[in-house]
């Protein structure tokens, strides 16, 4: 059984301050110099994907993982320690343009990477990413290779018949699946999934190691669907400002400063309920 | 602009669809009259509730076996081709946001996920939504016909609409039609209960800061005390200290209380977003410079154990005087 991983390496926007959030010429906000972190539920379904293949065991390698990103040279630390993890394969596709607003491109590559290598049961892919937040990617991936898809994945587990358990929550409740692979599965909110952290001497092993890349413009054979533009173009960004009036509360230790927001506010407000 | 509005009637939360999706029409100008609801349903009984719930007077419903997104996009797609639409419509839930971007792909058209506003010209729309992370908000062109956008969550309506007169029912059937291939079993768990947070009018919402399970455990006791729901933000449900349920955000529940206590939660916008429609929200952080502080109506910079702590007795000691009062 083959799986693929798509993750994206994505600033932790958390990290900036108000004054940093000035929109360029190009409508964009700089990013470049803000620390990196893989896009949250990329992290979910590498996790995901790693516990699987423990759960299958060694059973003649049964899980072969591999991972994917359409990135810049910056993403080549993460693609080596997901290797000391335990991904057999991890690419890079690069040369493409700017990915963060363009779903549709960055879709038809992993579809057109995919066709050319043909084998692989299960893509995974986070449902979501910053900084586009387009929630889109997953989606247009299973179209384009017509594929099924199943959203908001919490869990998937391999069964002994080449079949797939696949656990999601869907607006009715949670809705576990036996699956019949090839399928596209978006992780959404998986609990307890955080990436586990490689051994130091793994991550020296790999360290000399070159990242395997593969230039965009090599895809372009293996898919009728190469070049795409993105279908929604981003005209121009604003600061969404979310301040109320902010008292700030003053008392000379924590139990004044209670006292004073229950008896002058609060109080008042739970009897309004 | 001829626009179909789908909504998935066999879904529990069939009546915020609507309620989502007319809120949404009536923000949104210059969208004639030429519309229509399609409503998937499973549950023959359901049929009149989900037509007096409808958006617009024309509905369409769809009999299916049971939901599943391959099983309704082949149907909408069947149906564009005898009657085509400039606009579809879906709410912003599970269902809806994944609809809208596969149907886009497999009409040839354009799609927009988490769509705030919308404003529809000759041959392009534009339409707003958040990016960077909620920090932002975008302005987008979309130009392809049909232009397919599922709404941002969180737009909430007053639920007190008035009843379309005059509805125009079409039926069919397509129960028959079979279950995926790919799907070899399927088994729904339905939520034991209805989730507390959605409507609560008292919000205690805890936060990275407040440091393991322990202690989200005597957050749990004191908001309970306080008698408000508990929610918390991402790290905190992530890390298994709490259930998925309680989780407040973009990727959670979207609360509406008139008071909400955040309390050692920065304020990212991911976070924020979940508590935004609030009347009112009280901020408990160290930090003075934290986002939450700015973004709340009153704010508390210290320890908010020590706060909380205080809070509740001098809650629980009024409680004990209205009774004494009372006897
Ligand atoms: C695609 C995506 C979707 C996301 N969706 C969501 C979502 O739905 N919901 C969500 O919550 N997040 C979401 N996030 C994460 C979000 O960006 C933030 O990382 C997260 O909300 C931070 O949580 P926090 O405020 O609890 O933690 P932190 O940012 O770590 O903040 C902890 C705060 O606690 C304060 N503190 C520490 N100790 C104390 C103390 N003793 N007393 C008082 N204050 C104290 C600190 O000053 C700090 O402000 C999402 C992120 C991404 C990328
Ligand atoms: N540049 C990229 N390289 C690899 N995978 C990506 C890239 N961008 C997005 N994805 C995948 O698609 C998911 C959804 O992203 P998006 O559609 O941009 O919100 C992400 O969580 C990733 O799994």
């Amino acid at each position: 059984m083959n799986v693929l991983v798509c993750f994206k390496v994505v600033p932790d926007l958390d990290q900036l301050s108000g004054s940093d959030w000035v929109v360029d010429g190009c409508s964009r906000v700089e990013t470049r110099f803000v620390k990196k972190m893989i896009n949250p539920y990329d992290e979910s379904a590498l996790e995901l994907a790693l516990k699987m293949a423990d759960q299958a065991g060694s059973r003649a390698r049964s899980i072969n993982l591999h991972t994917l990103t359409v990135a810049d040279s910056g993403a080549n630390l993460t693609l080596k320690s997901l290797r000391a993890l335990g991904y057999q394969e991890a690419v890079r596709i690069e040369g493409d343009a700017e990915p963060d607003f363009a779903p549709e491109r960055v879709a038809a590559l992993i579809a057109a990477y995919v066709l050319s290598k043909d084998g692989f049961d299960l893509i995974m892919m986070g449902r979501q990413s910053g900084v586009g937040d387009n929630a889109k990617t997953p989606l247009l991936t299973a179209e384009l290779l017509q594929w099924p898809c199943i959203t908001q994945v919490t869990g998937v587990e391999k069964d002994t018949a080449g079949t797939f358990k696949v656990t999601a929550m869907a607006d009715e409740g949670t809705v576990t699946r036996v699956i019949k692979p090839p399928c596209v599965l978006a992780v959404g909110n998986a609990p307890s999934s955080t990436l586990r952290v490689p051994t130091l001497k793994a991550i020296k092993e790999q360290a000399e190691i070159p990242v395997k890349t593969c230039p965009a413009a090599e895809l372009g054979n293996a898919s009728p669907h190469l070049p795409v533009n993105p279908n929604a173009e981003l005209l121009t960004l604003e600061v969404v400002n979310r301040t109320r009036e902010s008292i700030i509360i003053e008392g000379a230790d924590a139990a004044e400063k209670a006292q004073v927001l229950y008896k002058s506010y609060l109080k008042g407000w739970l009897a309004e309920l | 602009m001829r626009y179909k509005v789908v909504l998935n009637g066999c879904s529990p939360n069939f009546s915020s669809q609507c309620d989502a999706v007319r809120t949404f029409l009536t923000s949104t100008t210059a969208l004639n009259r030429e519309a229509q609801t399609i409503i998937f349903y499973n549950n023959s009984a359901s049929q009149s509730k989900l037509v007096a719930e409808a958006p617009t007077p024309l509905v369409h419903l769809i009999k299916i076996n049971c939901y599943e997104a391959e099983t309704v996009l082949s149907i909408l797609t069947e149906l564009e081709k005898p009657d085509p639409a400039d606009l579809y419509l879906f709410p912003g839930d599970y269902a809806g946001s994944e609809l809208a971007v596969r149907l886009a792909c497999r009409l040839g058209g354009s799609s927009l996920a988490a769509v705030e506003s919308l404003q529809p010209a000759n041959d392009h729309i534009i339409c707003t939504k958040t990016v960077y992370n909620g920090y932002m908000q975008g302005v987008f062109k979309l130009r392809k016909k049909p232009y397919c956008l599922s709404l941002a969550r969180g737009i909430l309506g007053s639920r007190n609409w008035q009843e379309i007169e005059e509805q125009e029912v079409i039926q069919s059937d397509w129960s028959e039609k079979h279950q995926p291939a790919h799907i070899i079993e399927k088994s729904v768990e339905a939520p034991e209960s209805l989730n507390e947070l959605e409507g609560a009018k008292f919000v205690v919402a805890g936060g990275r800061g407040i440091k393991s399970k322990e202690n989200y455990l005597k957050l749990r006791h004191s908001a309970a005390i306080l008698g408000a729901a508990q929610g918390v933000s991402r790290p905190v449900a992530m890390n298994g200290w709490a259930p998925l349920e309680e989780l407040i955000g973009a990727s959670g529940v979207i609360a509406s209380p008139e008071i909400c206590l955040a309390l050692a939660v920065s304020g990212s916008p991911a976070f924020f977003s979940g508590i935004e429609k609030s009347r009112r929200i009280i901020a408990i952080n160290t930090d003075p410079q934290a986002a939450i502080v700015k973004n709340a109506d009153l704010a508390v910079i210290d320890d908010y154990k020590a706060v909380l702590d205080k809070l509740t007795r001098l809650v629980e000691s009024d409680c004990i005087n209205a009774k004494k009062n009372h006897t």
